[in-house]
C-alpha cells in the first residue's frame, strides 16, 4: 500500500477547500445571470407551460413549436442518464440571428414525393396509350354495332357472282331487282332525311339517282342483305323506317371505313360495280370459268389445275370473305365483292392473280360487246389473247370474239 | 435570488393542475421531485429549480464560454431545452448533472460551429492548438470585479487569467469542482470521463495555478 505523497495531500486539501488556493478561488467574483435573463427564462417557461391543451405537461405535443428552443446535437454523451432527450442538432451560425428550432423534415417526404410522381406519370402514360388505342377500337365497335346482316352480305353477293351455270340467271335477276329497289329506297330515304341533314341527304340522293353507279350498287347490295336479314315491312311507313335505318347503317359504315384502306376499297368498288354490270352476262362468265378445254398432255393437266384452282378459289371465297378479320374489317364488310376480287389474288399469290385478272378482263370484254361498240370489244379481245394466250375460253365464245376483232 | 427578488413570474393556473405550492414547501423537496412536479406542469417547481441552479449553471457556462455573450444565450437555451426534455426525464438521474449536461453540450456545439471564426480571430497563433487558441481567447475575456482593493483586484485578475489559460478539460473540472461544488463522481458522469481522469485534471490544474501564483509573487518581490 503506497503512502500518500505531498502532492496527494495537497490535492486532497485543494479538493476539500482547505488550502490557500481554494480559498483564493472561492474569493473570486463569479459571473451571475442578469435580472433580465432571469425574467426572460422564467417567462419563457411559463409561456411554454401555458400554451396549448397539453401545455401543462412539459414535453407535450403543443410544446415542440411553442418556443424557439435550440438543443445541442451532442447531448447524447456517455454517462448521461437522459441522453436521448435532445434531437435537434444545429443552430444558426450567426449569433445575431434569433434562436429558432431547426425543423428536420421527415425523411419519408422525398421518397414519397418521388413515388407519387412516378405513379402520376405512369397513370398519364397509360391514359394516353389507352386513348391512342381507342380510335381503332371505336371503329371496330362501330362496325360491330352494324347489323349482322351486313356481315352476312358477302355470301349473298358472292353467290351472285358464283352461281352454277343453270341458275345464274335467277340471282342475276335478283341483283338487278335489288339494285333498282335500292335506288328507290335510297331516294325515299333521302326524302325522309331531307329535313334533317341537307348535305347528307343530297349525297344520298345523288348516289341513289345514279342508277348503276357506285353508290346505288353499294346501297343496293347492303339493302339487299338487310332485307334478307329482316322481313319485308308490311306498311309503307315501316319500310321507310327501315330504309332510314339502312341509310344510317350505310353512312355509319362509310364513316367507320375512313381508313388507310379506303382508297383501295374505293378502287375495288369500281371493279365491283363493273362486275355488277356483268350480271346479265354472268352466265357466260360462269361458263368461261367452268369450261376446261381438253388439252393434250401435261399442259392440259396443268391448265386444268389452274382452272380448278381458280374454281376452288371462288368456291372458298365466301368463307374467306365472311371470316371475321378484326384487323381490317371495315373495307371487307363494306365491299365484300371488292374483297372477293381484290384480296383473293393476294391470298392465293401467284397463279390465282393473273387468272382472276383474266376472268375480269374477259368479263369486261363481254360487257363491251353488249354495251359499247363491238369494235372496241374486239380490240380488247385481241389484247386479252396476247396477254393470256393460254387462258381457256369456250370455243363458241372465242369464235364469236375472234369475229369481233378487226 | 432573481426569481424571489423580482417575482416577475406568477405560476399560471392550468386546468386540472394542482395549486401552486408555497416556495417554502418547495424548498424542502429534492431536485428530482421538483423535476417530476414540473413534468406535471407545476411552474412553481420550475421556479424552485431555477432558484437553486441558475447561478451555478451560469457560472459554469460563463467560465467555459470564450465569449461573454454566449453565456446568456447558452443559459436560456439550456433552460428551454430542459423544459422540452422534461417529459423524458428519469428521476434516477441527478438533476444537476442532467441540467449541466444540456448546457455543456450546447456549449460544445457552439464551439464546434464557431471554431473557424474563433481561430480566425487568433490569426498568427499558428503554434497553438485549437483548444489553446480558444483558451487564449477566453483569457482575453475580462470579467468585471465589482469590489476589491487594487492589490486584491490585480491578484484576482491574474488568477482569473490563469484559470482561463488552463486547458479546457482542466478548467472544466476545476470550475465544476471548485465553483459548483461537484464531486469527482458527478464530474466524471457529466464529462464522460473516469473519476481518476477527473482527479488528474484537477491535479494538473492545481499545479498550474500554483505555479502561476508563485511566479506572480516572485515578480512582485522582484
Amino acid at each position: 500500500m503506497s503512502q500518500p505523497t505531498d502532492d496527494d495531500h495537497d490535492l486532497n486539501a485543494f479538493l476539500a477547500g482547505d488550502d490557500d488556493l481554494s480559498a483564493m478561488l472561492r474569493g473570486l467574483p463569479q459571473p451571475a445571470p442578469s435580472a433580465e435573463l432571469d425574467q426572460a427564462i422564467l417567462a419563457q417557461a411559463a409561456l411554454l407551460l401555458a400554451q396549448g391543451p397539453d401545455a401543462g405537461k412539459p414535453g407535450g405535443a403543443g410544446q415542440a413549436a411553442a418556443a424557439p428552443v435550440r438543443l445541442a446535437a451532442n447531448d447524447a454523451l456517455p454517462g448521461a442518464a437522459n441522453d436521448e432527450i435532445h434531437e435537434q442538432a444545429a443552430m444558426p451560425a450567426d449569433d445575431a440571428t434569433p434562436a429558432e428550432p431547426i425543423r428536420h423534415r421527415p425523411r419519408w417526404q422525398v421518397p414519397l414525393a418521388l413515388a407519387a410522381s412516378v405513379v402520376l406519370v405512369a397513370a398519364v402514360s397509360l391514359q394516353l396509350l389507352h386513348l391512342r388505342d381507342e380510335a381503332p377500337a371505336a371503329a371496330a365497335a362501330a362496325l360491330a354495332q352494324s347489323p349482322a346482316a351486313i356481315a352476312a352480305a358477302p355470301p349473298v353477293v358472292i353467290a351472285q357472282l358464283e352461281p352454277p351455270a343453270e341458275t345464274a340467271a335467277v340471282p342475276a335477276a335478283k341483283a338487278e331487282q335489288a339494285d333498282k329497289r335500292a335506288a328507290l329506297q335510297a331516294e325515299q330515304s333521302a326524302k325522309a332525311k331531307s329535313g334533317q341533314g341537307g348535305a347528307e341527304a343530297a349525297t344520298s340522293t345523288a348516289r341513289a339517282k345514279g342508277g348503276a353507279d357506285l353508290a346505288a350498287a353499294r346501297s343496293g347490295r347492303q339493302q339487299l342483305a338487310l332485307n334478307q336479314a329482316n322481313p319485308a315491312p308490311a306498311t309503307v311507313s315501316g319500310m321507310a323506317r327501315k330504309e332510314s335505318a339502312a341509310t344510317a347503317v350505310e353512312e355509319r359504315i362509310a364513316v367507320a371505313s375512313v381508313t388507310p384502306a379506303q382508297a383501295a376499297a374505293d378502287s375495288a368498288f369500281a371493279k365491283s360495280d363493273q362486275i355488277g354490270q356483268l350480271a346479265a352476262v354472268e352466265p357466260d362468265a360462269a361458263k368461261l370459268r367452268k369450261a376446261s378445254p381438253a388439252k393434250p398432255g401435261g399442259q392440259a393437266q396443268h391448265e386444268d389445275k389452274a382452272a380448278n384452282s381458280q374454281l376452288d378459289f371462288y368456291a372458298h371465297e365466301p368463307a374467306v370473305a365472311a371470316a371475321p378479320v378484326p384487323a381490317a374489317p371495315a373495307a371487307a364488310r363494306v365491299a365484300p365483292v371488292t374483297r372477293a376480287i381484290a384480296s383473293a389474288p393476294q391470298a392465293e399469290a401467284g397463279v390465282a392473280a393473273p387468272v382472276t385478272q383474266a376472268a375480269d378482263w374477259l368479263a369486261q370484254i363481254l360487257v363491251l360487246e353488249k354495251t359499247a361498240s363491238k369494235r372496241q370489244a374486239g380490240m380488247e379481245w385481241r389484247r386479252f389473247r396476247k396477254a393470256y394466250p393460254d387462258y381457256p375460253v369456250e370455243d363458241a365464245l372465242r369464235q364469236r370474239l375472234d369475229a369481233l376483232a378487226p | 435570488m432573481p426569481y424571489l427578488q423580482h417575482g416577475a413570474v406568477q405560476p399560471p393556473q392550468h386546468n386540472g393542475a394542482k395549486p401552486a405550492r408555497l416556495p417554502g414547501m418547495l424548498a424542502d423537496l429534492t431536485d428530482e421531485t421538483l423535476m417530476q412536479r414540473y413534468q406535471t406542469g407545476d411552474i412553481a417547481a420550475f421556479g424552485e429549480l431555477y432558484r437553486r441552479h441558475s447561478q451555478g449553471l451560469y457560472r459554469f457556462i460563463a467560465w467555459q464560454a470564450p465569449r461573454v455573450d454566449w453565456a446568456d444565450e447558452i443559459a436560456q437555451d439550456s433552460w428551454a431545452s430542459l423544459h422540452k426534455a422534461a417529459g423524458r426525464y428519469q428521476p434516477q438521474a441527478g438533476f444537476r448533472t442532467y441540467l449541466y449536461q444540456i448546457a455543456r453540450n450546447r456549449l460544445i456545439d457552439l464551439l464546434r460551429q464557431h471554431q473557424p471564426l474563433l481561430e480566425s480571430d487568433l490569426a498568427g497563433a499558428h503554434d497553438v492548438a485549437p483548444h489553446a487558441a480558444l483558451d487564449r481567447l477566453a483569457a482575453a475575456n475580462d470579467q468585471p470585479t465589482p469590489e476589491a482593493a487594487l492589490a486584491e483586484k490585480q491578484r484576482a485578475q491574474r488568477l482569473q487569467a490563469a484559470i482561463r489559460s488552463l486547458p479546457a478539460e482542466q478548467r472544466e473540472a476545476l470550475v465544476l469542482q471548485q465553483f459548483n461544488g461537484m464531486s469527482l463522481d458527478e464530474i466524471a458522469v457529466l464529462t464522460g470521463a473516469a473519476a481518476e481522469t477527473v482527479k488528474s485534471r484537477l491535479r494538473y490544474a492545481m499545479q498550474k495555478l500554483r505555479a502561476t501564483l508563485a511566479q506572480d509573487a516572485e515578480g512582485e518581490q522582484a
